[in-house]
């Protein structure tokens, strides 16, 4: 994924697109969500041209198409699009498939060109998990804060530290770890670097989450783990431009995602209570006809969120605001239509238990509602909350 | 609904939010009327109007003057006109949706300008936590209803109104909020958000049967 490339395919062509793999998802999302069936075995089930959206064109020689035309999935305008639709049918899942990784954006931007194709050739051709971790348990997920160190061991590093809440953190092949060097103060302290599953002294465990567990969210343990100068992520680009810069800009450009996920559960669950509630009484409907237009209106900002990202004109606190509306609605959606299908309901409609149980994950993704409406104010109040384009109070 | 306006008019709309966000609603609403340029549009489908003063004789002859709404920067004359005046207009509706969006902002700079100097046990109250918290929900409001309206043909508008509606209301307390007891007195803020209400419910009700 890159930023500065532009929707190749219309928004409706997408979704009818990624709308197929969705009926296919939700299948299995029950017995995901009850440990019948693992990650693992359900992506090497699915069609391996979903496993490589978002790769780039030189290592996709098989994409998926739409009405013959490829579909590279390079724009965030097209991602909002398959995160909303997977989404729909399965957020763990969806959290749970290579290219949703937070990863891509230190791979596409941070590693060398040589890095990056290996990278890419290694991962082509079957399931492989890479995490991105940054939250702590004592600091969550604030940069400055982090406590996991890197100390100079003669030529090479150890690194020293715990991660949590960290995506397919316990089935990543690779991944790359946020910590400060050690002794160093501030941002330009921070670094990303690459730890390879099975190196000596990293441990992870998945924990067990209320929802969301196809995504597989671990806890990673290190303990004086080897790191060389080689696996320091953006070595050649300035301080200023990997590290903490580069955990920031990442959470930037993903949130409209988070955001494009959290809608998908909101419309599966409204979508349920409409199959199951064909005839609704007149407050059932009104409830209903609210919902359906807070989840156009969301989308809408949504789209708008990554529209910027993708024309260079991205800033973190509408990203913000596209996250904090669409994880609000999934909670208002799913809790009151939870509360439609009367007081059994979680036990009656298991799915609609699980939306309600997934929905509540994306609160604390990429920090939680109270931080990002601190930043969406930090953006509002210095005038950078719109793209350069709109006029500013 | 009436759609005797050009395109090039019609794409210019959202300048009105920037507008009323500079300049206040009158001069919004009179460039709005500049750019819509249909006079049924300004009566509203229920028979109200209101507009600047400059606008008064573009009104029917049938129409009545029944009262003014002030705002922060000047009035707007309140008008009821005979039974089948008005007309629903997407540009117009647009437009003023546009405006009322603008008017929030402009609402809510005027509350975090004054915020800026005022203190709380020795710090500006802008700096607190909550008060920025109720600052992000505001930001996030306008930013929805923005790319909502932006996003939204005119055969699409009956499906926004009541969303579009709901947003600047909770975007509009929770700026007269932030004024404190001040924003509960009669006076330039209260006018503005009262104003920005009022704008909407005169021109409200595009249905979908009436658009042609």
């Amino acid at each position: 994924m890159t930023v500065m490339t532009v929707l190749k395919h219309k928004p409706d062509a997408l979704r009818g697109l990624f709308g197929e793999y969705a009926g296919e998802i939700r299948r299995n999302a029950l017995p995901l969500h009850n440990g019948d069936i693992a990650v693992e075995e359900l992506a090497a089930s699915v069609d391996p041209r979903l496993l490589r959206a978002g790769f780039p064109p030189e290592f996709n020689d098989d994409p998926m198409t739409v009405n013959g035309k490829p579909v590279h999935m390079r724009s965030f305008a097209e991602f909002v699009v398959a995160q909303e639709e997977l989404a729909w049918a399965d957020a763990g899942f969806l959290l749970s498939l290579p290219w949703s990784s937070m990863s891509t954006y230190l791979i596409e931007v941070l590693f060398d060109p040589q890095e990056r194709d290996e990278f890419y050739a290694t991962v082509a051709h079957k399931p492989r998990w890479v995490f991105f971790a940054v939250t702590e348990p004592a600091h969550g997920s604030d940069p400055l804060g982090m406590e996991t160190t890197l100390s100079a061991d003669g030529d090479s590093f150890r690194l020293n530290g715990t991660k949590r809440y960290i995506g397919n953190g316990a089935r990543g092949f690779v991944g790359f770890v946020f910590c400060r060097r050690a002794g160093a103060t501030g941002p330009l302290g921070i670094e990303a670097v690459r730890v390879r599953a099975g190196a000596d002294g990293f441990d992870a465990e998945q924990l067990h989450t209320i929802g969301l567990r196809g995504a597989g969210l671990s806890e990673l343990r290190f303990d004086n783990v080897k790191v060389t100068e080689d696996d320091i992520i953006g070595r050649r680009h300035s301080s200023v431009r990997r590290g903490f810069h580069g955990a920031v800009t990442t959470f930037d450009l993903f949130r409209p995602g988070v955001g494009a996920m959290a809608l998908g559960i909101a419309r599966a669950a409204y979508d349920y209570v409409r199959g199951e509630r064909r005839n609704p009484g007149p407050v059932d409907a009104a409830t209903l006809e609210s919902l359906n237009d807070r989840i156009h209106s969301v989308r809408a900002l949504i789209h708008g969120a990554a529209r910027s990202i993708d024309a260079g004109k991205g800033n973190g606190s509408l990203s913000s605001a596209a996250k904090v509306a669409a994880v609000r609605l999934a909670e208002d959606s799913t809790r009151t239509l939870l509360r439609m299908l009367g007081p059994t309901a979680r036990f009656d409609h298991p799915l609609m238990d699980k939306f309600d149980r997934d929905a509540r994950g994306f609160e604390f993704m990429e920090g939680m509602s109270d931080i990002q409406r601190q930043r969406i104010a930090q953006g509002f109040l210095s005038r950078r909350f719109w793209p350069s384009e709109e006029p500013a109070p | 609904m009436t759609t005797d306006t050009t395109l090039v008019a019609v794409r210019d709309l959202p300048k009105c939010r920037g507008t009323a966000l500079a300049h206040g609603l009158e001069q919004a609403l009179a460039e709005l009327h500049q750019r819509v340029r249909s006079t049924t549009a300004l009566v509203g489908q229920h028979g109200y109007s209101m507009l600047p003063p400059s606008l008064r004789d573009l009104l029917p002859t049938s129409s009545e003057i029944i009262g003014t709404q002030a705002t922060d920067t000047g009035e707007l004359i309140i008008a009821r006109s005979g039974p089948g005046s008005g007309e629903s207009s997407a540009p117009w509706w647009t437009g003023v949706a546009w405006i009322r969006l603008g008017g929030v902002e402009r609402l809510n700079k005027q509350a975090t300008d004054r915020l800026t100097g005022r203190k709380v046990q020795g710090r500006p109250t802008i700096t607190l936590p909550l008060v920025r918290a109720s600052v992000g929900d505001v930001a996030a409001a306008i930013a929805e209803a923005r790319y909502l309206l932006a996003d939204t043909p005119d055969a699409g508008i009956p499906r926004i109104q009541s969303r579009f509606d709901e947003i600047v209301d909770v975007a509009v307390r929770t700026s007269l909020k932030l004024f404190g007891a001040s924003g509960y007195v009669v006076g330039p803020p209260s006018n503005l958000a009262y104003a920005i209400t009022r704008l909407g419910e005169v021109y409200a009700g595009i249905d979908q049967k009436r658009i042609r």
